[in-house]
């Protein structure tokens, strides 16, 4: 067998521990996950997932993803990748604590409560949402990826006077605030973090809220796009192991990218390839395990846990995600934002 | 009302902040770009026009200046959505109603707001976090 | 003199089947299959209209009847862009339009071009497929690109490969728009076989074609989506609207399956290709 065959099932090894471990935790935040040797106290018969009509494991509803866990272990939880309720309850405390230091102080925050108002987000019961590498947090860069980001960032530099960050043309904001496309696989985002799912013979269709995105993944072995296609949101192949949905993503763009647009450091996603698994874990949860390569970018791959709940009050049907129309009303923003940095500099040439 | 309600939003936010790796996942929003942190204001009307869309939502102003001339503003607010799924739609701020808003001043010196709070006739306030002003029953009682 | 024609009476009963056979089954279109009833969506007594279906007619171009016509900019473009003649997909051939909003039209066509200078320019002027703006029912229907549609038990999506629009049809409850949208609120039900779409909740900057025919956000829209034959749709679509019309009026038009093997959706996410016309009028040409 290949070095490279031995490095995929190690990457997805985490992936696959954490499905058996999940089949033993009633729902993510309420119980907190066994200790090693240790049955789950209270722990429930294993869930039995519905089907639907023609026999497909059923992952279907309308979920949030919004979630307390940070993406990234913080500094002050290394070696720590579990939390008890007490210790859950302690962080949720200190966060809310820091925020309201933030609102106080930080006069320049006008994104307050209101704008995150259905998004309130309950931890995982782990410290971060990267389950590997070990330490929870993603992996080093490679030395072409960091090369790159310093140019971005510089780029970035370039185009300041004083506190003003100036926007000459729209290609100065970001993709994701042009609304051009919102980069995958979806994350922690500060709101409108609605997805459902939508099962079809020989089809699961994932319907995301935010940018309205639509992935109707085949599940009958058909081969990717040609390799010369580049999708914003990638070629999704899905097919079934047991009650674990997995879908192999390529055919990314590699105009994914700056900063603001990616989730993970907004490098270009032109080399990327996830591996999504789907599995319910219970009838109000959906755990959503990924594994995302790109040996351009990252030294090894990494794989996160973000569980979809579908159980919260403001996410109960589909009338819940309303049209996020996003281009259609950002004619003011970039408006604001041009004729802003044209004041600035008309102002910086007089001095 | 609730200290757990804010305390349940807040959290909210913070993790959202919080899971931001060293650069900034997302510059969501060109605050920076468009109004001016160094320029807060007050500034109070009637409600003229309101626009429940994405990415945000704005709501225009009569403003009445102290030489008698009426001046319009808009007022940058948040996305519709979470509002609508708590309950708020096009009807919840009828077109006449007296409101006081804070907010930051745009840039390039047209009358537009990014707006930081909202107060009602009645004092209750909109956006801000201390409040509900819409009576919501609280979350998270057991 | 030719030898006259001489058909045995077999034959001659075989051919006037044949006539009876067609003459029943043309209508205005021509139905592919008389009676045709589709295969049902698996756990529902619903025919299944999952796939990728696509209009294949110039409605885009123009809803009414139209000759064949220069692209907006022939020295730029010569013949590609130019438009294509079309029968018109409205019964009757004319929208009943109240005399204010016909002249309205004909500046809506003079005007669809024009790059906005202001906001308020951008909200009343322009044809919005140019500036990349979700397209509304029913354009999004006909707008040139494959849709496909996602028919669950009790829901129905709709994703339409033009600017990543979506609708989703509620088909088993009958909630109420919290606000006006771009691609409207759409309520399903079942008529027999055919699909019933209700669509209120439409914002009224969403035209109806290229040709500058438009409504206003009073607009209600019935759709009626029926299977024909197992590779098309027969597409009908109501609209009212009191502001604008003197009448309702109708739109009909077949739909096609799209049976490539290994057919998907695929991208045409067009708001990079419209931002210099919506947003550079903005930009300073100082060389910045």
């Amino acid at each position: 067998m290949s070095h490279r065959f031995f490095e995929r099932i190690c990457s997805l090894l985490p992936a696959a521990a954490l499905l058996t471990l999940s089949a033993q935790v009633p729902a993510a935040g309420q119980q907190p996950a066994p200790k090693a040797g240790q049955p789950a106290a209270n722990a429930p018969a294993r869930f039995t997932v519905p089907r639907t009509a023609w026999g497909d494991p059923d992952l279907q509803g309308v979920y949030t993803f919004a979630t307390l866990t940070p993406f990234q272990r913080p500094a002050a939880q290394a070696g720590k990748d579990v939390l008890s309720e007490e210790e859950q309850k302690a962080l949720e405390e200190q966060l809310k604590k820091k925020q309201e230091e933030n609102i106080a102080t930080n006069e320049h925050f006008s994104y307050n409560a209101l704008w995150f108002a259905s998004d309130e987000g309950r931890p995982t019961g782990r410290t971060s949402i990267i389950i590997d590498p070990e330490d929870g947090r993603l992996p080093p860069m490679t030395e072409q990826a960091q090369k790159l980001r310093a140019e971005m960032q510089a780029k970035t530099a370039a185009k300041r006077i004083g506190k003003d960050q100036l926007v000459d043309t729209w290609e100065d904001i970001s993709l994701y605030n042009r609304c051009v496309s919102r980069p995958m696989p979806r994350v922690t985002q500060e709101y409108n973090q609605g997805v459902q799912i939508l099962q079809t013979p020989g089809f699961v269709t994932i319907f995301y809220e935010s940018m309205h995105d639509v992935r109707s993944i085949p599940l009958d072995g058909r081969p990717h796009l040609d390799s010369s296609m580049r999708l914003w949101n990638g070629d999704s192949r899905g097919h079934w192991e047991g009650d674990t949905l997995v879908v192999d993503w390529t055919n990314f763009s590699d105009r994914q990218k700056s900063d603001g647009s990616a989730p993970f450091g907004g490098l270009p996603q032109g080399n990327m390839h996830v591996t999504e698994r789907f599995r319910k874990a219970n009838a109000n949860t959906l755990d959503y395990i990924v594994t995302v390569e790109d040996p351009t970018v990252w030294t090894r791959p990494f794989t996160f846990y973000l569980p979809w709940r579908g159980d919260d009050p403001t996410y109960l049907g589909p009338d819940d995600l309303f049209e996020y129309a996003c281009h259609e009303g950002n004619y003011r923003m970039m408006e604001n934002s041009i004729t802003a940095a044209q004041a600035v500099r008309a102002k910086a040439e007089k001095k | 009302m609730t200290k757990r309600f804010l305390g349940a939003i807040l959290t909210a936010a913070c993790g959202a902040l919080l899971c931001v790796s060293a650069v900034p996942a997302w510059a969501h929003h060109s605050f920076a770009s468009e109004y001016d942190a160094d320029k807060p204001t007050k500034i109070q009307g009637t409600v003229k026009k309101v626009e429940w869309i994405n990415p945000h939502s704005w709501i225009t102003i009569d403003v009445k200046s102290p030489n008698g001339t009426v001046e319009t503003w808009e007022i940058e607010a948040g996305a519709p959505n979470a509002m609508f799924r708590r309950g708020f739609n096009k009807d919840s701020l009828p077109v006449g109603t007296e409101i006081v808003v804070t907010g930051y001043l745009a840039k390039n010196g047209l009358h537009r707001v990014n707006g930081r709070d909202l107060t009602l006739p009645d004092g209750r306030k909109l956006f801000m976090a201390t409040s509900n002003p819409f009576g919501e029953p609280e979350k998270n009682e057991k | 003199m030719q030898e006259p024609c001489r058909l045995s009476t077999a034959v001659r009963i075989v051919l006037a089947v044949m006539v009876i056979v067609t003459w029943c089954a043309a209508d205005g279109f021509g139905q592919v299959q008389a009676g045709y009833k589709a295969p049902r969506l698996a756990g529902t007594q619903h025919p299944d209209l999952n796939g990728i279906w696509q209009a294949l007619n110039s409605a885009n171009y123009d809803i009414e009847p139209h000759a064949a016509a220069p692209s907006p900019f022939p020295a730029l473009m010569g013949t590609i862009g130019a438009q294509p003649a079309g029968q018109g997909v409205v019964e009757g051939g004319r929208i009943p339009y109240q005399p204010w909003a016909l002249a309205k039209k004909k500046e809506n066509f003079e005007k669809r071009l024009a790059r906005p200078t202001t906001h308020e320019l951008n909200e009343t002027t322009g044809d919005p497929e140019a500036k990349c703006y979700l397209p509304g029912i029913p354009r999004a229907t006909y707008i040139g690109l494959p849709f496909q549609i996602i028919e669950t038990g009790s829901q129905i999506l709709i994703s339409y490969e033009f600017a990543s629009a979506t609708r989703m049809v509620y088909m088993d409850r009958k909630p109420e728009a919290p606000a006006n949208s771009w691609m409207g609120w759409s309520i399903g039900s079942w008529d027999g076989d055919t699909l019933v779409i209700d669509v209120t909740a439409q914002n009224d900057k969403t035209w109806f074609d290229r040709a500058g025919n438009f409504h206003s956000d009073a607009v209600h829209v019935v759709e009626r989506y029926t299977p024909v034959s197992p590779y098309h749709l027969m597409y009908e679509a109501t609209i009212e609207d009191p502001k604008v019309f003197t009448l309702p009026w109708k739109i009909r038009m077949p739909l096609y399956r799209r049976i490539e093997a290994n057919i998907q959706p695929l991208e045409f996410k067009c708001v990079e290709f419209s931002e210099e016309f919506i947003y550079g009028s903005l930009v300073n040409k100082r060389g910045q």
